[in-house]
């Protein structure tokens, strides 16, 4: 019963509540000389408004499944919209023919991998994963 | 002798036509759904579809997507049809419906080179027929001529209105459905032939400009006893269509204008026994019959579509209003001034809404001259009812409640209040045209999953 109760606590909350691991930071390849991105700049290049870099590049966003809580995180502090909010966003430009979603990666070493070995790439990881093989172009802060 | 029994049996057609046989679609007799038990193993089964399917590629640069809608409605007129487009029967007073409110698609798009790119849409949703030709609702390539100028050639979706490209995929929609006085009268889902759309980043937010050119068809219920119309649904192509759409979008807004004009190539061919009756009263010798009957033609007549959108949304509050006027030159595309405004409050994974919409068509509705003959009465009482059918005076106050159970399946419920007037109820079918038409209060509830995968 009581478990039931959670889940319907849960349910009707929704995920944007439940996260932790501190900040979020965002990573380009280590050979874009994008020295750093703008918070609206980040939003609009992940809400597929933005396509280009702000030098001109192409730009290949890299995101997690959807099980993944940093990906709630990065959203909810980024938009302050839930992950349904994020998906009916993107369900209206997937299936309205005006952009395709970011590739969807399993893990941070995915992420990191990606944005290593592509130029074009740009993703997020959380401040502790970062390495060498990624720059740092915006940081965003966990709310208190 | 003769001549009086040519009138009568066209008469007699179009009174048959009147009686408005029932569409054969699926409809669940009150009672025998026991929603409680369906809606569990129904949410069960969409979250481990969608849990299944993510937005991982199918092979290189080849992606599968999906969207659906189950739902059901209940509407509470004996006379008046529910329906969320035209082109559909409309369900009554002991009916649940379920195909009006249902739906699947299933998305198929390939990146062929960086420049190259091709999307293949099927859906599968109530219509008359379901043949490839008809499921099929995108098949295009678009080509990158330069960065941020895309052609594209093929069968696309609409770019009209605000939500007319992606309107079967109800996940992305606040509502059940999308509001009837403003996309009932868009029976169109595509259009045949070539676009391009230009888009710039101006630092705050994206401008986009579409300009094409293609063929589609209108299409609205009639009913199965319509002689010549080939079933319950009667179609013309419209050629050549040519939109031209400019829209801005940030974080928290969208806007969008467009203009369309489209000429039909045809007439109705539901229309023609009317015509017939009238041609034949003309050569009896009554003049102006003809020209009366000019009214239910259609071909070589344009239809001009303008139309204004905005949308907000800042997380919490949803705040989204279109107005559109359209001209025509057949009176069977009545000319008409419609609208809505919907406003949303989020609350976490709840959204509470009201929507009110409004169609009102142009001038008064067309009384028909009562000429001297047998049959002359009630052809007279088919041709106003013809010209009420085609004409929309409505206004709807609706309320919903979205639940989003899941990142990709939302719970829906959603109960609409419709004002219909005598004089305009396009946007309802008729259960039986024989009856006085009267003005009526309609109330239609909705319940529904959407989800994507």
């Amino acid at each position: 019963m009581n478990r039931c109760r959670l889940l319907l606590i849960a349910l009707l909350l929704g995920s944007p509540l439940c996260w932790g691991g501190g900040d979020i930071v965002v990573v380009v390849n280590p050979h874009n000389p994008v020295p750093a991105l703008s918070r609206g700049e980040v939003i609009d290049l992940y809400m597929g408004r933005l396509r280009q870099f702000p030098d001109g590049q192409g730009v290949a966003p890299v995101d997690y499944v959807a099980e993944l809580p940093i990906k709630t995180a990065f959203y909810y502090q980024l938009t302050r919209r839930s992950l349904a909010q994020i998906n009916a966003y993107w369900a209206r430009l997937l299936f309205n023919g005006s952009a395709r979603p970011p590739l969807q990666a399993e893990s941070a070493r995915d992420v990191i991998k990606a944005v290593a070995t592509d130029r074009a790439a740009i993703g997020y990881i959380y401040a502790n994963e970062v390495t060498d093989s990624v720059k740092v172009v915006a940081r965003l802060t966990a709310d208190p | 002798m003769d001549n009086n029994k040519t009138v009568d049996k066209a008469v007699t057609r179009i009174a048959k036509a009147a009686k408005g046989a029932a569409l054969n679609i699926p409809v669940i007799p009150q009672g025998v759904l026991d929603v409680s038990r369906v809606l569990p193993a129904a949410v069960s089964a969409l979250l481990a579809l969608c849990l299944c399917f993510s937005h991982r590629p199918l092979a290189a640069d080849l992606y599968l997507h999906g969207f659906g809608t189950l739902g059901i409605s209940h509407s509470d007129s004996e006379q008046y049809g529910w329906r969320p487009t035209m082109d559909l029967d409309g369900s009554y007073d002991g009916q649940w419906e379920v195909a009006n409110n249902s739906i699947l698609g299933l998305q198929l798009d390939g990146v062929f080179n960086p420049r190259l790119k091709g999307s293949l849409q099927v859906v599968a949703r109530q219509r008359q027929h379901n043949g490839l030709e008809d499921v099929l609702e995108w098949a295009y390539l678009g080509y990158d001529l330069s960065p941020g100028l895309e052609l594209r050639l093929g069968r696309m979706g609409l770019s009209n209105y605000l939500l007319s490209d992606y309107r079967n995929v109800r996940f992305a929609q606040l509502w059940t459905h999308p509001p009837t006085e403003y996309y009932g009268q868009l029976p169109q889902h595509h259009s045949d032939g070539v676009d391009i759309t230009y888009s710039h980043h101006d630092g705050d937010g994206l401008w986009r400009w579409r300009t094409g050119m293609g063929t589609t068809d209108l299409a609205f219920y009639v009913g199965d006893a319509f002689p010549g119309s080939g079933g319950e649904v009667d179609s013309v192509d419209m050629i050549p269509g040519y939109l031209s759409a400019l829209s801005y979008e940030t974080q928290n807004w969208r806007a969008q204008i467009s203009v369309t004009a489209a000429r039909m190539e045809e007439d109705y061919a539901s229309g023609q026994p009317l015509r017939d009756a009238y041609a034949y009263l003309e050569s009896l010798g009554f003049e102006g019959a003809a020209d009366y009957a000019g009214r239910w033609e259609t071909r070589g007549k344009w239809v001009y579509y303008g139309a204004a959108g905005v949308a907000y949304d800042n997380g919490q509050l949803l705040v989204q209003a279109e107005l559109n006027q359209i001209d025509s030159e057949a009176e069977t595309i009545n000319s008409s001034v419609n609208g809505y405004l919907s406003v949303g409050r989020r609350m976490a994974a709840l959204t509470l809404y009201g929507v009110y919409g409004y169609a009102h068509s142009n001038g008064d509705a067309s009384r028909a001259p009562r000429y001297p003959v047998p049959g002359g009465a009630e052809l007279a009482v088919v041709s106003d009812l013809v010209s009420v059918t085609t004409r929309a005076n409505q206004q709807t106050l609706a309320l919903g409640l979205r639940w989003d159970l899941h990142p990709q399946l939302a719970l829906k419920g959603q109960w609409d209040r419709s004002w219909v007037e005598r004089d305009g109820i396009m946007l309802f079918s008729l259960a039986d045209l024989q009856q006085p038409l009267t003005d009526e209060r309609v109330d239609t509830f909705s319940l529904q999953l959407d989800f994507i995968f």
